[in-house]
């Protein structure tokens, strides 16, 4: 009730005169009592005046007294009509429990896994790094024609040379070292960095102190803490200062850090760091190359001049050491970099795909609540004939779309916290996006999903076909929708089928991909075989032999085992960024990435690699400079000529001869493209290294090998960790671990947007069928058969499919760069994946138009007639 | 000559009508109030009505108009659940201040 305007006026007079009434009243009854006792009728009227008092102040004070009650009660009814219409949005809610539960399924299926995704994507790829003065640091990238990188020697020309513009440098090389003081070994994953990294790049330490010179130089082995590894020892500061026992001898732990380095493109954080000497030597071994340089700019010194310095500094080394010609420098501003080019693919991509989800849910939620307003426009025409305002129709509808964004808005955040714990669970290490510090809901990513959630509640009650509409239909009282309205919801329908058939062909793609790449043979039989990792302590094994003999005592004690065939060792899989050169062959231009692994020579046999030519190793080629190349390598190479016999180097390398040529040598896994060039060359027992892969034939199923190989390096020495003890099998599908996550991943969130559009062509043709009720029935009066009834409501559905289907082709078409480099040997622009995803979807739209097709077929035509 | 009443008490005898005689209008509630006192207490109209639409915002009083025995148009009162529980209140309020005062008069009259 308002106090202004004409119903305001009519209230107050009202009031008024009932107060007048009132006084009146009183004042008769008095005279009335007077006259009764015998006072004079006008002496009486004197009297009861008296008695009174003062009439006109009084009654002001009364009238006013009422007209506050009146406001008061008018207020409390408004709140009580709220509290109603949430009760009659609840009421509603539950009665239309399918209804109420397909929006909230679908808004909360596309808000909260896009929010989960969002803040990955911003802790990754958005979000600056957490350095100080991230403007300062520079990754300095050297591109070699050696492909080395820098070696020491380079490493202390620079920071000499660099002087003048940079303040500080970092170097670091990662690796994998095994703890062994705990009961089973536990692989640690350690950096090994150049003293004060932490302060070049601004990462506090929690407790204790950071890598000296000194410690860099000699004396006594110590470590850092990376926090996560030290909330994983118990978060426990008098951990400072005790030791831990590696494989490659015992550190002293002397403080903790408040973070590791962040590079995702390296798995993300380390446990330990340890002190990379100057002269680049890690526990007595010599490290090659450097993995990363990272540098600080001196103030005042603009980017643009420390690459001209640069520049001067690599040409005066150029001048001194030959290797050096035709170096490429680059310094890269540390901001700019964050993930792998493969990470920041996937989550482009994968945002791209929930993004896609949301806007498919969005206009099946819309499209679902319009046309449940429209079938509401009976109950809403009583309640407008029985009295109810329109504004208080549409507050009603508000209300109760409110009340459903809500409920959208819990499901999508519990969602989210799902997908989140999920993400942190299943996401291979080796996709790496994740460091400890990227993880965590972005608030501005819930906020948004609450508030889109919110809102698509709400438009239900403002959206042409809701609100506007439901108006029109109460004023004409009309049974039929727009046109308009119409279009709006094929539109919609259309749009969600494009949509879809884009997150559809993905799927098919990233699936295609995958099983693709698990048929690859890796060119040796994985079956019955296991295999661990060994890691010999450098102290207790410190030569070539001593190595050699624990390996070779190893095999001896295994094959003394019934099911056990043969036993081989190897370097492991290790890979090498360099020029490729082929005697009388060809030489790569650019520095390749080329796998390699340095066997014992019954390595072939044992693993059952497939020879195309030449010969395997025998035991007389230990430690000579011979090598089995693949047949990718040797094509790339001499081409058809024959490899045999011919020789090839890595860089300036040694020149190792061809003996055999294998089919196909995937030590690295199936996905050929992480190496096309692959070889081994068999090693003497001078150089067997501190870490070995450890191969085992069985006759028996593979997995009841693995407590006999624990057994075996256990009766040899106690001490002596293993680690990664499983089939090969199993080490060959790890190696997929990112593949079959995309595949996994893509394949659910097409399953989900094909379902979402086929609810959405269900809705819509079910609803255009109810409406034509009245038509269908007047054809099946006029003799039209139940199947061109059928027909025609199929042909609606696939003709709504087909239009979506095209124009979803084409936005594949325009989507196919996102998915590049993460595929495996299939194409984004394959016709025959259009072919089908487009027939996979007319068939799921066929299925979805079935049943109201059926209802159409089932309309009794005389029913329909007299409806109305 | 009648007794004048105390500022606050009007609602007082007013809810008490209302209680014990039901549904009145404002001149019944104001004759039932003389009557009762045995025309003791003289209420001011002027001071009646006022409370009476005063405890009706609070409440305290629910009203209708309706034709009196008399056939004339009516406001009438009745008394709420919340003006049973004012009531009480007020009751036991005053009950507490006659005994303060009875026993200071008291003491007064000893000295």
């Amino acid at each position: 009730m308002t106090h202004g305007g004409r119903d305001g006026r009519r209230v107050r007079e009202d009031l008024e005169r009932d107060v007048r009434d009132e006084i009146s009243h009183h004042l008769e009854e008095t005279v009335e009592l007077l006259v009764a006792q015998g006072w004079e009728a006008e002496r009486a009227v004197e009297e009861a005046r008296r008695r009174f008092g003062p009439l006109g102040p009084t009654a002001q004070g009364l009238v006013a007294l009422q007209r506050t009650r009146v406001r008061r009660s008018a207020l409390r009814e408004g709140f009580g009509s709220l509290a109603g219409d949430v009760r009659v949005g609840m009421r509603g809610l539950v009665r239309n429990r399918l209804f109420a539960a397909s929006v909230v399924a679908t808004v909360a299926l596309a808000a909260g896994p896009a929010t989960t995704l969002f803040s990955v994507l911003d802790a990754v790829l958005l979000r600056p790094l957490p350095y100080a003065e991230l403007e300062e640091l520079v990754e300095v990238h050297v591109a070699g024609r050696d492909g080395l990188g820098v070696d020491a020697a380079r490493y202390r020309a620079w920071v000499e040379a660099g002087e003048p513009i940079f303040e500080g440098w970092a170097a670091y090389v990662s690796e994998t070292v095994v703890r062994t003081d705990g009961d089973e070994a536990e692989p640690l994953a350690v950096l090994a960095v150049t003293p004060g990294a932490e302060r070049v790049v601004g990462i506090p330490l929690l407790h204790g102190r950071g890598f000296t010179a000194d410690d860099a130089r000699s004396g006594e082995p110590v470590a850092l803490l990376t926090r996560g590894y030290f909330e994983r020892l118990g978060a426990d500061p008098r951990i400072v200062g005790q030791t831990l026992r590696l494989g490659t001898g015992s550190v002293t732990i002397i403080g903790v850090l408040e973070r590791g380095f962040l590079f995702p493109d390296y798995g993300g954080d380390r446990d330990l760091w340890v002190p990379l000497r100057d002269d680049l030597t890690l526990a007595g071994r010599t490290i090659g190359t450097l993995q990363g340089v990272w540098a600080r700019l001196r103030d005042n010194v603009p980017l643009a001049d420390a690459r001209i310095a640069a520049a001067g500094i690599a040409a005066a080394l150029e001048a001194s050491d030959p290797r050096t010609q035709g170096w490429a420098i680059d310094l890269i501003p540390l901001g700019g970099r964050r993930a792998s080019t493969t990470t920041e693919r996937s989550l482009w991509l994968l945002s791209a795909t929930v993004a896609l989800i949301f806007m498919v849910a969005v206009m099946n939620s819309l499209n679902l609540m319009g046309m449940r307003a429209l079938s509401r426009a009976r109950d809403l025409r009583l309640r407008i004939a029985l009295g109810a305002s329109r504004a208080r129709l549409r507050r009603q509808l508000v209300v109760e779309g409110l009340l459903l964004g809500a409920c959208c808005a819990l499901g999508a955040t519990a969602l989210a916290w799902a997908a989140m714990a999920a993400i942190e669970r299943l996401v291979p290490e080796d996709l790496g996006f994740f460091s400890p510090y990227a993880l965590g809901l972005e608030q501005r990513a819930l906020v948004f999903a609450l508030s889109a959630s919110l809102v698509t509640g709400a438009l239900r009650g403002l959206m042409p076909g809701a609100g506007q509409h439901v108006e029109r239909l109460l004023l004409t009282g009309a049974r039929d929708d727009s046109p308009r309205a119409r279009k709006l919801r094929s539109t919609l329908v259309v749009g969600q089928v494009a949509l879809s058939t884009i997150l559809l062909a993905g799927g098919m793609l990233f699936l295609a991909s995958f099983v693709r790449l698990a048929r690859v043979d890796p060119g040796f039989d994985f079956e019955r075989l296991a295999q661990a990792e060994i890691q010999l302590s450098s102290t207790r094994y410190p030569t070539g032999p001593e190595r050699a003999e624990l390996l070779a005592r190893l095999e001896e004690t295994l094959e003394a085992h019934p099911s056990v065939v043969a036993v081989t060792s190897s370097s492991g899989a290790a890979f090498t960024v360099n020029l490729l050169e082929g005697e009388g062959g060809a030489r790569t231009e650019e520095p390749t990435l080329v796998p390699f692994s340095r066997v014992d020579v019954d390595y072939l046999e044992v693993t059952g690699t497939e020879l195309v030519a030449g010969r395997t190793l025998d035991p007389a080629d230990e430690g000579r400079d011979v090598a089995i190349v693949d047949a990718d390598m040797a094509r790339q190479l001499w081409g058809t000529e024959r490899a045999a016999g011919r020789r090839f180097r890595m860089g300036e390398g040694t020149w190792l001869e061809v003996v055999g040529v294998a089919r196909d040598l995937r030590m690295m896994g199936r996905d050929q493209r992480r190496g096309p060039a692959q070889f081994v060359y068999p090693r003497g027992r001078e150089e067997a290294e501190s870490a070995a892969t450890v191969l085992v034939r069985t006759a028996d199923d593979p997995r009841t090998l693995l407590p006999v190989i624990r057994d075996a390096v256990r009766t040899i020495d106690p001490a002596q960790p293993i680690w990664r003890l499983r089939t090969s099998a199993d080490a060959l599908a790890e190696e997929e671990q990112t593949q079959r996550f995309l595949a996994v991943l893509m394949v659910a969130l097409a399953g989900m947007g094909v379902l979402l559009a086929a609810v959405g062509v269900f809705g819509v043709l079910g609803y255009s069928v109810q409406r034509r009720e009245r038509e269908m029935g007047v054809r099946k009066a006029l003799g039209a058969q139940s199947a061109a009834l059928l027909g025609m409501v199929l042909r609606d559905g696939i003709m709504l499919g087909v239009a979506g289907i095209v124009l979803g082709i084409a936005g594949t078409l325009l989507a196919s760069d996102l998915t590049e480099g993460l595929l495996y040997e299939v194409s984004p622009r394959d016709p025959r994946l259009f072919a089908a995803a487009g027939l996979l979807f007319v068939a799921v739209i066929a299925c979805a138009s079935l049943l109201p097709a059926r209802r159409a077929t089932r309309v009794d035509p005389v029913e329909a007639l007299r409806a109305d | 000559m009648s007794l004048s009443i105390l500022p606050g008490t009007v609602s007082l005898l007013a809810l008490n009508a209302l209680s014990r005689a039901g549904r009145m209008h404002g001149f019944q509630i104001l004759r039932w109030i003389q009557e009762t006192s045995g025309n003791e207490l003289l209420l001011e109209e002027g001071a009646l009505y006022p409370a009476l639409h005063r405890m009706e915002l609070d409440g305290w009083l629910g009203s209708d108009w309706a034709i009196s025995e008399k056939g004339r148009r009516a406001k009438y009162y009745r008394i709420t659940r919340a003006g049973e529980r004012a009531l009480a209140k007020k009751v036991a309020e005053w009950d507490r201040y006659v005994s303060a005062v009875a026993r200071v008069a008291a003491g007064a009259a000893n000295t």
